[in-house]
């Protein structure tokens, strides 16, 4: 499996772990379709898994 | 249930104006009548009692305003810090129902402790709990075995290599 360390890699997923050794409180926000959606930051030894990929990903996979 | 709210001696208390005295006594939803003392009227034991906390009020306020009274402040002032009462503790009524709504609204914060074991003793208990073939996400096997979620990571790619464990279709 891939490990990303470099500024501005991301990850997108339907469902990621995370943990760090601190997680910002989760800031309310509104997405496309007014969808609410949560934001929030992890800091220090920050470390994210993606556990469900998105689902256009696993149809391709089948 | 009938109850007789006359034992309650409100009638010798100060005699406030009639608008003010409907207001303490009246139900806060809209629509009621006024309700005389002495007549339950089909109360609530609830409503009844709410009342009576009302009356009660009423008679420590007739307490206090015949302190203020002996100091010379004006009925008026009285009624105004009555009514004033009134709305901060509507407000604070109000402010303590949209707090337990925010508390609600708040994840709770569930503490664990992650152990410090080796990474044969982490591989074999996570073999350990796949072994009743369950599904489980990392986050799972990380919470349940208390472990952290990088090693936890690494051992199920590891099993997974190895053929031990692998990928619940079923759930992508």
């Amino acid at each position: 499996m891939t490990e990303y360390y470099k500024l501005g890699d991301a990850l997108m997923a339907d469902r990621i772990a995370v943990r760090a050794r601190d997680i910002d409180r989760p800031r309310y926000g509104q997405g496309s379709h007014r969808h609410r959606i949560l934001s929030t930051t992890l800091r220090g030894s920050a470390y994210c898994v993606i556990e469900l990929p998105l689902k256009a990903v696993r149809e391709r996979r089948q | 249930m009938k109850t007789n709210l006359s034992q309650i001696e409100a009638t010798k208390a100060w005699p406030w104006s009639a608008r003010s005295i409907d207001w303490l006594l009246t139900k806060p939803e809209e629509g009621e009548q006024f309700i005389v003392l002495g007549d339950s009227a089909g109360l609530t034991k609830e409503d009844i009692d709410e009342k009576v906390r009302r009356v009660k009020g009423i008679v420590q306020v007739e307490q206090v305003v015949m302190t203020m009274l002996s100091g010379g402040s004006e009925p008026t002032d009285v009624l105004y810090l009555m009514e004033e009462n009134a709305l901060l503790r509507q407000e604070i009524g109000q402010i303590k129902q949209k707090l337990s709504e925010l508390e609600e609204r708040i994840p709770e914060e569930k503490v664990i402790v992650l152990r410090e074991i080796s990474r044969e003793k982490a591989k074999k208990e996570i073999r350990q709990l796949f072994s009743n073939e369950r599904t489980l996400y990392y986050s799972d096997i990380a919470e349940e075995l208390r472990l952290d979620l990088k090693l936890v990571v690494d051992i199920c790619h590891e099993l997974q290599e190895s053929g031990e464990i692998g990928i619940d279709d079923r759930v992508l």
